[in-house]
C-alpha cells in the first residue's frame, strides 16, 4: 500500500519540470564523435560470421537456380537412380566362402550335398550349395528361387582353388536347382535327383526343412 | 533469368524423383517377366495361362519358372508351352483338391506331389486334415514336399501316405516331420526295406515327441 507522501502516478514525476527535461535528454540520440563510430562500425564488420554461413551451403537458404537447370538436375537424379535400382533390386549375390577337394574328368566336377546353415528370415533357411569342379572358369547356381536365371547366382570358387560355393537364402519348401559350369547344365551329384520329363535334363532337388 | 527456389523444396523433389525408378522398378519386380527368346505366339500362351491361374487365386509364379526353365535347356518354345500348360493343370487340380483358403505353398507342393505320383484322393485326404485343423503352419505343405521326394525315391506311395497321414494325426510338428523324412533317407541309402523303415522312423519320431 503507498503512503500518502509518494506521488500518485509517473505524471507527476513528468509534470516536474526539472524531471521532464531530463526524459528529453534521455530520448534525443547521443552525439558521438564520427571517427569513434566507425571504429565501432569495423569493429562490427569483423566480427567471425556465424557457422552457417561458413560452411558456404545450408539446407535452409535460398539458392538462385534457373528453371532449366532445376530440370535437368530432377532429370539427372532420375536417371541415378533408374541405374541405382538395376543394380540394387537384382537378384542378389551371395557371398561364399569354404572348402573341397577335386574333381574327375566329366566336367571335373564333384559336389557336397546342400548344407542348411542357418535360418535367413521367417521362412527362410541360408543353404550352402558347393560343388568342386576345378578346371571350370565361370559356375552358377539356377533354380526356381532364381527365375533360372544363369546370370543371377554366380558361385564364387573357394580358396583351395577348387570348390564353387554360394549360400543361398531359400524358403522352407522343395526347391529344383541345377549348376552351369561354364555353360553346361550340370545336375548336383550329391543330391537327390529327378528325371525331368519337360526337358529331358536333370534336376536336383533340395528340401528346406520347416522352422 | 533466375528463378529463386527454396532448397528444401528442390531438395525433396529431386529425391522424389531419385526415388521414382526404385519404385516404379520394385512395382515391376512383382510381375515376373518372361525370357526375350520365347516367340510371341508362346508368349500369349503362357501369360494366358498364368492370368487364368492368377484371376482364379492360384500362384502363377511357377508358370514363369517353368518357361525360364525351358529356355535355359534349349527347349523350343513348342515344348515350353506343353510344359506350362501341364504344370497349370496340375496346379489347378492341386487347388481344387485343397478347396478354398489354401496357401500358395500348400497349393505349389501338393502340385508337385501329383507330378510325383501321389494320387488325387491321398493328396485331397492331406487338405482335409487342414481344413479340420486350421492349421497354417506349413506342416500341410511339408507333407507334400516329403511324399513327392519319397515317390521321387521310388519309395511305395501308398505306404508313405500312411506314415505320413499318421504322423499328421497325432500332432507331429514340422521339426519332427524333418527328422522322420531325413531317418528314412538315411535307411534307404543303408539299403533298408522301404516299408519297414517308413513304419520304424515313424514310431520313432512319435516316441521322441
Amino acid at each position: 500500500m503507498r503512503s500518502n507522501n509518494e506521488p500518485d502516478s509517473d505524471a507527476e514525476f513528468a509534470a516536474t519540470p526539472l524531471l521532464s527535461d531530463a526524459l528529453h535528454a534521455l530520448k534525443e540520440p547521443v552525439a558521438v564523435r564520427a571517427e569513434w563510430r566507425d571504429s565501432v562500425l569495423r569493429e562490427i564488420a569483423d566480427l567471425p560470421r556465424p557457422q552457417t554461413e561458413r560452411n558456404g551451403f545450408a539446407l535452409w537458404r535460398p539458392i538462385s537456380i534457373r528453371p532449366l537447370y532445376a530440370i535437368a538436375a530432377c532429370l539427372a537424379a532420375m536417371v541415378v537412380g533408374a541405374v541405382a535400382a538395376t543394380t540394387v533390386l537384382r537378384p542378389s549375390v551371395l557371398p561364399a566362402v569354404a572348402n573341397g577337394n577335386n574333381g574327375d574328368a566329366n566336367h571335373g566336377v564333384e559336389s557336397n550335398a546342400p548344407v542348411q546353415l542357418q535360418t535367413a528370415s521367417a521362412g527362410h533357411k541360408t543353404i550352402r550349395f558347393a560343388l568342386v569342379a576345378p578346371g571350370a572358369s565361370h559356375v552358377s547356381i539356377v533354380g526356381d528361387f532364381n527365375g533360372w536365371d544363369p546370370k543371377a547366382t554366380p558361385m564364387s570358387f573357394a580358396r583351395d582353388g577348387n570348390t564353387w560355393l554360394v549360400d543361398m537364402p531359400l524358403s522352407v519348401g522343395r526347391h529344383l536347382y541345377a549348376f552351369v559350369v561354364d555353360g553346361d547344365i550340370v545336375a548336383d551329384p550329391s543330391a537327390a535327383r529327378v528325371v525331368d520329363d519337360d526337358f529331358g535334363v536333370q534336376n536336383s532337388v533340395v528340401l528346406v526343412g520347416a522352422p | 533469368m533466375p528463378t529463386r527456389f527454396f532448397c528444401r523444396p528442390f531438395v525433396a523433389l529431386a529425391a522424389l524423383c531419385f526415388v521414382l525408378p526404385f519404385v516404379a522398378r520394385a512395382q515391376q519386380s512383382g510381375i515376373p517377366q518372361l525370357p526375350v527368346r520365347i516367340g510371341a505366339s508362346a508368349r500369349a500362351t503362357i501369360e494366358h495361362l498364368a492370368d487364368s491361374l492368377r484371376s482364379a487365386g492360384i500362384p502363377s509364379d511357377p508358370i514363369y519358372d517353368k518357361a525360364a526353365e525351358g529356355v535355359l535347356k534349349g527347349a523350343d518354345d513348342a515344348r515350353i508351352v506343353a510344359a506350362t500348360r501341364s504344370l497349370a493343370k496340375e496346379l489347378g487340380a492341386a487347388s481344387l483338391l485343397l478347396g478354398p483358403g489354401a496357401s500358395t505353398s500348400d497349393v505349389v507342393s501338393a502340385a508337385s506331389a501329383l507330378r510325383a505320383g501321389v494320387p488325387a484322393p491321398d493328396i485331397q485326404r492331406l487338405g482335409t486334415r487342414r481344413i479340420k485343423s486350421q492349421a497354417t503352419d506349413g506342416r500341410l505343405a511339408l507333407s507334400f514336399i516329403i511324399l513327392a521326394d519319397f515317390a521321387s525315391r521310388g519309395v511305395p506311395v501308398d505306404a508313405a501316405f500312411i506314415a505320413v497321414d499318421g504322423l499328421l494325426a497325432r500332432g507331429a510338428g514340422g521339426a519332427e516331420l524333418t527328422a522322420f523324412r531325413s531317418g528314412v533317407e538315411r535307411d534307404l541309402l543303408a539299403g533298408r526295406d522301404a516299408r519297414a523303415t517308413l513304419t520304424t522312423r515313424a514310431e520313432g519320431v512319435l516316441k521322441r515327441k
